[in-house]
């Protein structure tokens, strides 16, 4: 007897895939994972590829599958969307354009005749705009960015302390992050930062060689050591202080960059490819094989990490076991544009720091004449309904790139670089992988 | 006689109880690896950037989302409570649901049977 199936293959609502030897299987708008026995894998690409239908016994469990499936119409979403301007929520004061290092990739043109430094009367205002524009919500996030924004400690000591003063009067709580290359991350100015509360990020670039090599001071010299040193006088700097690495490497060893940081004592650790443009470079796209096992490498050890201490320890792994765990879904890359924007020293807003061009083509708005909404728009309409992500099943997962990213590949904030969707498939299905294994090792334990 | 045994080939991997958009309830996750966390405590969270239509309640857990608080919530799975012990209520840290809470799982249960 046949049984009535409502199961259909889809491959818009369904990914099926083998990674390593396990057979997984997406429910791609509820962020749904589930492994396929061996058979009815093999069954399930038959079924695709030649219309055979799988025996009654693997039908059966594929239609439990269906019935757990709602799905979402695409167009009403978009209208949801677009429909109402997002609150804004987030703003990255960009302090200063000054900088004790020259990165070779900073975003910051420092010949540029503009202002470098923001002066407290524009800070404030900044402020005031994100009170006004956050509307009822309560919970506010400033977040230092440079140049150095150690360099301007007393701004951001006005700057709290002004934020504090607001927080009773408009029923807002204020949070704060500073992002630094850690030159001036002396244990007295970190007492600073704690007393602020402000949380701290310190970016290096992988390993000795790698940073020395990029993030030169203003002299020319390796600014690795100095840095290493600062933290090394703060105690237990790997649980208080973040890291966040940037993978400039054409061939990235990531489990030696890893374990560099690791090993240091970093206990929160970020790690990004640095972004493209030039330097993105025809080799590192002729490496993906590469990445790819190097990457592999990392999650095996990341593996052995998280069941034998708990923790995984890095933030974009993390963010796609969370999503893939618990059914999350993201409809944008990012939050610039839309509750996130870049106030430059000058009073200009950016979407964000990255997307700072000489055209100013995405200057979004000034502290005086507030933003621009067709600007806006642009932001608020990139949503993955309006781009090639719809095609893709990574979408609700990925939400569609950093638009810095595909802008600079590009030239299109909306198209983003099909290197960058590789790999971040590619890091979905490590994520898919692990969360299986953690099942599969759980459920071994549970019977042992 | 032994009943048949029915081999399972289609094994939830994601949490029993992972969210459902349960239409009307959508939510956002902006990707908080890009510089900076936008909670501001830089410790890997996850931001729920943007929450909408009958989602009135918001999140009061002094601003963290602790399961599904629509409204335009912050959503701290990762914080560490080294590091944020004074910023992150404790239900969360211990919230049951979250990946964090089934990888330690997994890891004490390893221990203590010594694997």
């Amino acid at each position: 007897m046949k049984l009535d199936n409502p199961f259909k293959p889809d491959l818009n609502r369904f990914h099926v895939f083998n990674f390593q030897n396990k057979y997984l299987m997406l429910d791609i708008g509820n962020t749904c994972l589930y492994e396929l026995s061996e058979e009815a894998y093999v069954a399930y690409n038959l079924w695709v590829e030649k219309d055979i239908l799988p025996s009654d016994e693997i039908l059966e469990q594929l239609n439990v599958l269906f019935l757990s499936t709602v799905v979402e119409d695409d167009k009403i979403m978009a209208e949801k969307l677009e429909r109402d301007l997002p609150k804004q929520r987030l703003l990255w004061l960009g302090v200063t354009h000054n900088c004790n290092l020259r990165c070779s990739y900073c975003f910051v043109d420092l010949e540029q005749n503009v202002k470098q430094n923001m002066d407290f009367a524009t800070a404030q205002k900044g402020i005031d705009k994100l009170i006004v524009d956050s509307g009822d919500q309560r919970e506010l996030s400033i977040i230092f960015f440079g140049g150095e924004p150690l360099m301007r400690m007393n701004l951001l000591s006005e700057v709290v302390a002004y934020c504090h003063t607001k927080e009773s009067q408009c029923n807002k709580i204020f949070r704060f992050n500073v992002t630094t290359n850690g030159m001036l991350l002396t244990p007295e100015v970190f007492q600073k930062l704690e007393e602020l509360h402000i949380d701290v990020m310190v970016s290096l670039d992988g390993d000795q060689e790698a940073h020395d090599r990029l993030r030169k001071t203003k002299t020319g010299n390796p600014s690795w050591n100095h840095i290493i040193k600062n933290l090394e006088r703060i105690p237990n700097f790997g649980k208080k202080i973040a890291v966040r690495i940037t993978i400039t490497s054409e061939s990235p060893d990531y489990l030696k960059i890893y374990k560099t940081v690791e090993q240091l004592g970093f206990e929160t650790i970020f790690m990004t490819e640095v972004c493209p443009g030039p330097q993105r470079s025809e080799r590192l796209r002729e490496n993906i094989d590469i990445l790819k096992e190097n990457y592999l490498k990392l999650m095996e050890y990341l593996f052995e990490k998280a069941i034998t201490q708990g923790n995984v320890a890095l933030s974009k792994l993390q963010r796609f076991l969370d999503a893939l765990y618990e059914g999350h879904k993201t409809y944008y890359g990012c939050a610039t544009g839309l509750n996130g924007y870049y106030l430059a020293p000058d009073g200009t807003y950016f979407p964000c720091n990255r997307m700072i061009t000489s055209d100013m083509r995405f200057k979004i708005g000034d502290i005086n004449l507030g933003f621009d909404p067709s600007i806006q728009k642009l932001f608020i309409k990139n949503h993955i309904f309006n781009r090639s992500c719809k095609e893709c099943w990574a979408r609700y997962l990925c939400g569609g790139q950093c638009y810095a990213d595909s802008f600079w590949f590009t030239n299109d904030i909306a198209d983003p670089d099909p290197f960058a969707c590789e790999m971040i498939r590619f890091k979905i299905m490590c994520a898919a992988f692990f969360l299986s294994r953690l099942r599969e090792c759980k459920e071994s334990i549970s019977s042992a | 006689m032994k009943p048949k045994e029915t081999k399972k080939h289609v094994t939830k991997i994601s949490s029993e109880k992972s969210k459902q958009p349960d239409r009307g309830c959508y939510f956002t996750i902006f990707n908080c690896d890009d510089h900076t966390c936008s909670t501001g405590n830089s410790q890997g969270c996850n931001t729920i950037i943007e929450c909408d239509t009958a989602n009135t309640g918001g999140a009061e857990n002094n601003g963290i989302c602790k399961d599904n608080n629509y409204g335009g919530c912050v959503h701290t799975l990762a914080c560490r409570p080294s590091a944020n012990a004074d910023r992150v209520p404790r239900e969360v840290l211990e919230d049951e649901d979250s990946i964090n809470a089934f990888i330690r799982t997994i890891a004490q249960d390893r221990a203590h049977k010594k694997i």
